[in-house]
């Protein structure tokens, strides 16, 4: 089978709780996301031949995890196996290399999953408890060498750095960073779902939120969440046959830029935005909606850019206009995203996708959901993945 | 070299990410562009933060931490 437009088809979601969710470790979720992609594709254990783990940084022995998920789930004569880190960029790195063996006839149906479980419980054990001292994603906060002595610690530090420069090149400001928090939050009152579900967020709220690493405020930075998310990947034609309206790949790509981002300051998506929309026939103004790797604000803004929804330096002002919320031209991260909903790294976008192009996005419904655009994003803009979907086959 | 450079980026921490920065809080971290055009990451000192600015004309200070570490920082240069 030929690797093109529209030969493959997600065929099942699963997402366990999110947030502060405590029953198990990030192998339970991914096992219980899998359970739930199965059931929501009207599958078996045993139909599945492929397993692609992109496991989070709570992992024990992350580096071969995808042998630990099988053992766990008791699966037997697998074809495909893998464990992959591209950070965010992963989800649709993982989907990607699914659909690409299946078109090889490699295997038939695919499970692609996420998950982490870095928050402990309030009342655990001091040592595993994650306090204070670098907030809810202790982890994420590592530091080594000179960086540490000068208190230059975790990813929060290095992307206000980049944050910094794109207000210094293009003149953002935290009012764009915030219309990007404030538009996200009205997507995720919304959606029961979401962490954030109950909490609206003003621009007011946004400005008077504590400080995390200027020029980031609390609500630049997205959550930390215990939970996991898969998808089962088939061939189209026998998605088809399977229960739930399968959602097609019409385009992925990959891209990695290298380079300095302090420099650069752009993501990887100036390397797919031709590839991926080549290979699903479309331009950006085809696009319904989009579901962006939202790490920070920033992310979001830049990506837009790269993507060429407006021009370098103007995702600011972008999204200042409201074309990315409720009732905005481009609707964006309708869930809520990583900021608002639950972070999931790369499969939070893809998740919601599946959800808007399926119909079954409740109060937050796009009316127009034909065609949508996913990105993924790891390490310090270092990844980069795109995945256009589509409810239609071609 | 001449120590001198420029404020490239910077940023200001506020959150605690290790007990032993838990009394400097907030403090700026930057990037500086030296004169000869190599960047490095270090410490402004001598600055009211509301000051910082990137392009901002700083020279360097030695930090002597410890008889075995001395750390280079950075403050503004006098005008």
């Amino acid at each position: 089978m030929e690797f093109r437009k529209g030969a493959t088809a997600i065929a099942g979601l699963g997402v366990t709780a999110q947030g502060k969710v405590y029953h198990a470790r990030a192998l339970g979720y991914a096992v219980e996301a899998i359970e739930a992609a199965l059931a929501d594709a009207g599958l078996n254990r045993s139909d599945v031949d492929g397993v692609l783990l992109n496991p989070g940084l709570s992992w024990r022995d992350g580096g071969m995890g995808s042998l630990h998920l099988q053992q766990a789930m008791g699966l037997t004569d697998l074809r495909l196996s893998a464990t992959m880190n591209l950070g965010g960029a992963t989800a649709i790195a993982m989907i990607q290399h699914a659909a690409l063996a299946i078109a090889a006839g490699l295997c038939s149906t695919v499970a692609c999953v996420f998950s982490d479980a870095l928050l402990a419980p309030p009342r655990a054990p001091a040592a595993r408890r994650n306090d204070g001292a670098g907030g809810s994603g202790a982890r994420y906060a590592f530091a080594s060498g000179l960086d540490a002595a000068y208190g230059h610690i975790g990813m929060n530090a290095r992307y206000a750095m980049v944050a910094r420069r794109h207000m210094h090149r293009y003149g953002t400001t935290n009012d764009h960073f915030g219309a990007v928090a404030v538009a996200q939050r009205q997507w995720a009152n919304r959606n029961p779902a979401a962490q954030l579900h109950d909490t609206p967020l003003t621009l007011d709220d946004y400005h008077r939120s504590r400080w995390i690493i200027e020029p980031f405020h609390l609500f630049d930075c997205c959550l930390v969440s215990n939970g996991g998310v898969a998808v089962i990947v088939t061939s189209a034609e026998r998605a088809r046959a399977l229960r739930r309206p399968p959602v097609y790949l019409w385009g992925t790509a990959q891209g990695h830029p290298g380079g300095d981002p302090l420099e650069t300051l752009r993501t990887g998506a100036v390397l797919t935005r031709e590839s991926a929309f080549r290979m699903a026939g479309l331009t950006t103004s085809d696009i319904d909606f989009c579901q962006l790797y939202d790490c920070y604000t920033l992310t979001v803004l830049m990506t837009l850019e790269d993507y060429g929804f407006c021009e370098a330096g103007g995702g600011g002002p972008f999204a200042a206009s409201g074309a990315t919320a409720p009732g905005g031209t481009l609707p964006t991260n309708t869930g809520g995203g990583q900021l608002s909903s639950f972070y999931m790294w790369g499969m939070t976008p893809v998740s919601e996708a599946i959800i808007q192009l399926r119909g079954d996005g409740g109060d937050r419904q796009l009316q127009k959901n034909e065609i949508g655009l996913v990105s993924g994003n790891g390490g310090l803009l270092s990844t980069h993945s795109t995945l256009i979907l589509s409810r239609l086959a071609s | 070299m001449t120590g001198r450079g420029t404020v490239f980026s910077y940023t200001v921490v506020h959150q605690v990410y290790h007990p032993g920065f838990a009394d400097a809080v907030p403090y700026p971290v930057v990037i500086v562009e030296l004169e000869e055009g190599v960047r490095m990451l270090s410490n402004l000192v001598d600055t009211s933060l509301a000051d910082i600015t990137v392009g901002m004309a700083v020279e360097v200070v030695f930090d002597k931490i410890t008889p075995e570490v001395t750390l280079p920082r950075f403050r503004p240069t006098s005008p």
